[in-house]
């Protein structure tokens, strides 16, 4: 947690960069009007080159999505927000006790992946990745043989046949579907219009990871092996709501234009 | 063993500006840390003046400072 809230720190500094408030380098000690402190510390720096820079990577605009049913989706985020906190996380903790070496935990992770192939058969097919359709069938014979129901992983480990992850929605936004608007659903956390129907293609293309048993164990056991990535992004967020919101686009978008 | 999951590869975009290499960016899984702050404060900076929103950012690094 040291290292992520550090991250997150850096970044939040980082992040005032195109506003202009840029820190030349993470500062301890005395707090008192830091930003402003900091201002005069960049013009000498050169925020201008950093800014050109950035824009040179990014050259496209923030990644936007329209909100039209804002308050349902924060009425939502608030419900799944005191789910996490609440039951998630001290089932996590619970979880961790109850299978305390790692190793049981991730053969635990591998084994809910492994049903997870039908999903994956399906939308690799769909996108017309039919190499890693082919390494998915593959990979589902060799980890469930050798593999003992998928709780090791040799079709990796042992021959690199790395799988291609996938699902339903994106094989809607490779069908070039636009995500429509923002939705945040009980339970399931953020999505899209297009993403619900995605959500609605797992269930029939993915249905064992998608039994709700199955979803739940799955989310209890990945935050026992400390993957909380949504309590860090929260954590270093001025406003909770929008960080997901952005977050949830940026990866899909991401996905959904990468050529791998 | 080891779970392929586990892996997130997180790539760090810097930047030299005069003597000095600059952390400017932090990406995981397709979400940029950057990107992420300016859909934040663009909504911020509708809703409140300036002074607030400087002071709002300023209370949260310092929040997450003390946690250091």
């Amino acid at each position: 947690m040291k290292v992520s809230s550090s991250v997150i720190m850096l970044s939040l500094v980082v992040a005032c960069a195109p506003l202009g408030v840029y820190a030349g380098e993470k500062a301890g000690g005395n707090s008192s009007a830091r930003v402003e402190s900091r201002t005069a510390e960049t013009k000498s720096a050169g925020l201008d080159e950093l800014s050109k820079e950035y824009e040179k990577e990014n050259p496209e605009a923030v990644p936007l999505i329209s909100d039209p049913v804002r308050p349902w989706n924060v009425a939502c985020f608030h419900f799944n927000d005191k789910l996490y906190f609440w039951v998630l996380k001290p089932a996590g903790t619970g979880w961790r006790y109850f299978l305390y070496p790692r190793f049981t935990r991730i053969g635990v992770k591998n084994f809910i992946y492994n049903f997870g192939f039908t999903g994956r058969l399906f939308n690799n097919s769909f996108q017309a990745y039919f190499k890693d359709a082919g390494i998915e069938f593959v990979r589902f014979l060799t980890d469930t043989t050798l593999g003992v129901v998928g709780f090791w992983d040799p079709a990796e480990r042992l021959f690199h046949l790395k799988p291609r992850d996938t699902d339903f929605d994106e094989t809607l936004g490779r069908w070039r579907i636009g995500m429509g608007c923002y939705l945040t659903w009980p339970f399931f956390g953020p999505s899209s219009v297009r993403g619900t129907f995605g959500l609605i293609g797992d269930s029939a293309f993915d249905p064992i990871r998608s039994h709700w048993s199955f979803q739940l164990l799955s989310m209890i056991n990945t935050n026992s092996l400390g993957e909380n990535e949504y309590e860090t992004l929260r954590q270093g967020a001025l406003d909770p709501y929008v960080a997901i919101r952005s977050a949830y686009v940026q990866n899909r978008q991401k996905k959904i234009s990468s050529k791998e | 063993m080891k779970a392929r999951a586990l892996e997130t590869p997180v790539d760090y975009s810097l930047a030299k500006a005069g003597e000095r290499w600059f952390l400017y960016d932090v990406r995981s899984e397709g979400v940029s840390l950057v990107q992420n702050y300016r859909s934040q404060f663009r909504e911020l900076l509708v809703k409140r003046s300036v002074e607030q929103f400087l002071k709002q950012v300023n209370e949260k690094v310092k929040e997450n400072e003390s946690k250091l």
